[in-house]
């Protein structure tokens, strides 16, 4: 009972954070969709990447976070979701480090295309923040395995446990 | 189990890729303001980001004319990042702030004097920005310094730090 009762917590906490980091994802990702060449130009001060894959990355990443946003809200295909938000959050994570550490004066590119969004220790603060969690999400879907597909995936194991029963 | 679910991420996460490239690609093709998928930055970025009012200065005469003691530096950066440190002598004018500062120091300078704005970064705007605005204002001798704070680094020049009166 103890356990059930444990997974439906789990099942619950991580129901908000994929709601959470998801509408974050989205929220990131559409204003640099309607503004690529912004966005491209943001890229290009990272001064990361070689000039032939600049526009591709800046074309291809919004649209990555938004759709990633879009299944980790819905639960579809939840293990690929989840190990992409984290490998994209740990990119995002030493980009930024690499910056400061190299003392680049530019704008973030996180959430909007704005110049005056500056890199510093506050961007990479909440970018860790956003990481921890989306960590926590990938120890509940690989190690706690919930990974039922759905909005709400309670339901389904509430079924489950019943059919266990 | 556990093996299972990295099956799944194992298909899932070529699949998100896919479906991703697929939606970038093909919005990126039917939306008017299309981007190349490759584009040579570099070389796009030489001096024709500023509007065409603004003259762009190059590293080497704009140190000319500071030596010489024939010039103004304003800076365009956040105040925050004018403190950390600014070209000796160059004086505080954020572009966000521009409207409400800008009385304060144009007093400080003569109408004939030339003024060299910068900021840092090969894409940051807010120095021709705020150079284009001094034209407005009157000034004649305005010239961009583009990505100022670091080509005046790399070539050695003198800096200082803090608030300059």
């Amino acid at each position: 009972m103890i356990h059930s009762n444990r997974l439906t917590i789990h099942h619950r906490i991580s129901l908000l954070i994929r709601f959470f980091l998801g509408a974050v994802f989205i929220f990131a990702g559409i204003p640099k969709i309607m503004d690529t060449a912004a966005f491209a130009g943001a890229v290009y001060n990272y001064q990361l990447l070689p000039d032939v894959l600049i526009n591709f990355f800046a074309i291809f990443l919004p649209w990555l976070e938004v759709i990633v946003g879009i299944f980790l809200i819905l639960g579809v295909w939840l293990p690929g979701a989840v190990i992409i938000y984290n490998g994209l959050m740990i990119s995002f994570i030493a980009a930024l480090v690499i910056s400061n550490i190299r003392g680049l004066d530019i704008s973030c590119g996180c959430f909007s295309t704005d110049s005056t969004d500056a890199i510093n220790l506050g961007t990479i603060f909440r970018d860790s923040a956003m990481l921890l969690a989306s960590l926590y999400l990938l120890f509940v879907v690989f190690v706690k395995k919930i990974t039922s597909d759905g909005i709400f995936p309670e339901k389904t194991a509430e079924c489950r446990l019943n059919r266990m029963r | 189990m556990i093996k299972s679910i990295l099956m799944k991420a194992l298909w899932q996460i070529p699949a998100l890729l896919l479906v991703t490239t697929c939606l970038a690609l093909g919005f990126n093709q039917v939306r008017s303001d299309r981007m190349p998928l490759v584009c040579q930055w570099s070389e796009q970025l030489q001096g024709s980001k500023s509007s065409e009012a603004v003259h762009i200065i190059s590293i080497e005469d704009a140190a000319m004319l500071f030596k010489n003691k024939k010039v103004i530096f304003l800076d365009a950066r956040p105040e925050s990042f004018y403190i950390e440190g600014h070209i000796k002598g160059a004086l505080s004018l954020p572009w966000e702030t521009a409207e409400e500062k800008c009385f304060d120091v144009v007093e400080k300078i003569p109408t004939d004097m030339p003024i060299i704005t910068y900021c840092d970064g090969t894409n940051c705007e807010l120095c021709d920005k705020l150079a284009v605005f001094l034209c407005d204002l009157g000034f004649e001798h305005v010239s961009a310094l583009i990505n100022g704070w670091t080509v005046w680094n790399r070539n050695n020049l003198p800096v200082e730090t803090g608030n300059t009166p």
